[in-house]
């Protein structure tokens, strides 16, 4: 593709996106594809193999965008085993060497004892002293060379991480998730990496004062920062991000509504009061049941915020709010076992129903894992439908 | 010989065989720890 059809295509997507989430009628109804090593898969590929080879997931990345019309795409650098590999062996990956997924097992990084530290704003030492060498234990035995010499590793993922994101747009007009900042809440982080759902799950019984300080001190100036940086920019969606905040949600899966208040809302309100103030977006990656939350985002304007939905009913959802730009709709289990007239007849209504003056943006409603999780005809099928239904 | 898992004489030590990650030792501090968060969040 020519670098300026690609920058055409790229300024449609974007144009695309941000109308759907400010709920103005898109050029087209973008689709995400929420896939990560289900790419490699689908190629034909080890993901133990092509997880650890940048060449691999750069063929993998070209070879789905060439033939799945998305719009809004990751390359498949997620889970850098180039460099986890460098610290030696890690238990808490299943069937990594599988052709077919990898597992994860959480285990708990840090312990409860070391919120103290991190309310004294110490957490890479909880980090360095004590999770590196809990999940690493090979490190025990490094020297200082072999340490730097791993090291390196990290500037050739963030290198392949640049270039598959200059490839995507610059050769195909595809952009990835694009966002002006991020606030990840520190309970997020506990959720995902440090502790884990079973820890966690005890922590905000037993000692929740110390979860929300260590919250406090670890995400305040991630507020500040999205704050300064959004408030300095001119009202109005800020090309060529897809939102000025993003954030993960996940953690939100264990949390009552007032735990949910205290472990995010508190950072996330006053960062939506000014996306809702200057017209800018603050998008999510989320997942698990969002209905019993989504009131928090649809109380602001529409335009405010895009949330992923799982694998509830959108249309469902569309009739209690009416804010909220949702990111969702493809039934994975129709993408993936139905017939691609039925996946088509799905994406017709969605699009009628939902999204042809905005407010859906269409995706997989499961991250798209395993082999069985699509039918690749399905996919392919639906995209090029929503391209030709304008 | 630092205790290469005691922070921060650790990477105190171990900067000093990085010779590829910025100018400063503050640099190459802000580099490793990149790094080394990177891969727990895996």
């Amino acid at each position: 593709m020519e670098k300026n059809e690609a920058k055409q295509l790229y300024d449609l997507r974007v144009s695309s996106i941000r109308s759907a989430i400010a709920f103005k009628k898109p050029l087209k109804v973008p689709v995400v594809s929420n896939t990560f090593n289900w790419q490699f898969i689908d190629a034909g590929m080890k993901v133990g193999e092509a997880v650890r080879d940048y060449d691999m997931i750069e063929k993998a990345a070209r070879r789905f965008v060439e033939k799945y019309k998305v719009d809004q795409h990751s390359a498949g650098l997620r889970n850098p085993f180039k460099l986890t590999d460098t610290l030696g062996a890690r238990d808490t990956y299943l069937s990594s060497t599988s052709d077919d997924n990898l597992n994860a097992v959480m285990e708990e990084a840090i312990e409860a004892e070391d919120y103290d530290e991190v309310i004294k704003g110490n957490l890479n030492k909880v980090l360095w002293e004590r999770a590196l060498p809990k999940l690493y234990p090979a490190v025990k035995d490094f020297t200082a060379e072999q340490f730097a010499e791993a090291a390196k590793s990290y500037g050739e993922y963030g290198q392949a991480a640049g270039k598959s994101v200059t490839m995507l747009k610059d050769e195909y007009g595809i952009t990835g998730i694009n966002s002006k900042t991020w606030l990840t809440p520190f309970f997020e982080d506990l959720f995902r990496f440090y502790r884990g759902i079973k820890a966690l799950s005890i922590d905000v019984r037993r000692v929740p004062e110390k979860l929300e300080e260590a919250s406090d001190v670890m995400t305040k100036a991630q507020v500040d920062y999205a704050l300064s940086a959004i408030g300095a920019s001119e009202d109005g969606p800020e090309y060529p991000f897809t939102s000025e905040c993003y954030s993960p949600l996940l953690g939100h899966t264990i949390l009552n509504r007032k735990n949910f208040e205290r472990f995010y809302m508190k950072y996330f309100a006053p960062v939506f009061s000014l996306c809702e103030e200057k017209g800018k977006a603050f998008a999510f990656f989320s997942e698990g049941d969002m209905g019993r939350i989504l009131d928090y985002m649809d109380n602001y304007k529409k335009g405010t915020t895009a949330v992923m939905i799982e694998t509830e009913d959108v249309f469902e959802l569309r009739k209690q709010f009416a804010n909220v730009c949702f990111y969702g709709g493809l039934e994975i289990n129709k993408m993936a076992f139905g017939t691609k007239e039925e996946c088509i007849d799905m994406t017709k209504r969605l699009i009628d129903d939902l999204g042809g003056e905005g407010g859906l943006i269409l995706e997989p409603s499961k991250m798209v894992s395993y082999k069985n999780d699509m039918n690749p005809d399905n996919l392919q099928a639906v995209c090029d439908f929503v391209w030709e239904y304008r | 010989m630092a205790d290469l898992l005691k922070y921060p004489e650790g990477m105190d030590e171990i900067i000093k065989y990085m010779d590829y990650a910025g100018n400063t030792d503050e640099e190459k501090k802000a580099y490793l720890m990149g790094f080394i968060v990177t891969a727990i969040q895996n």
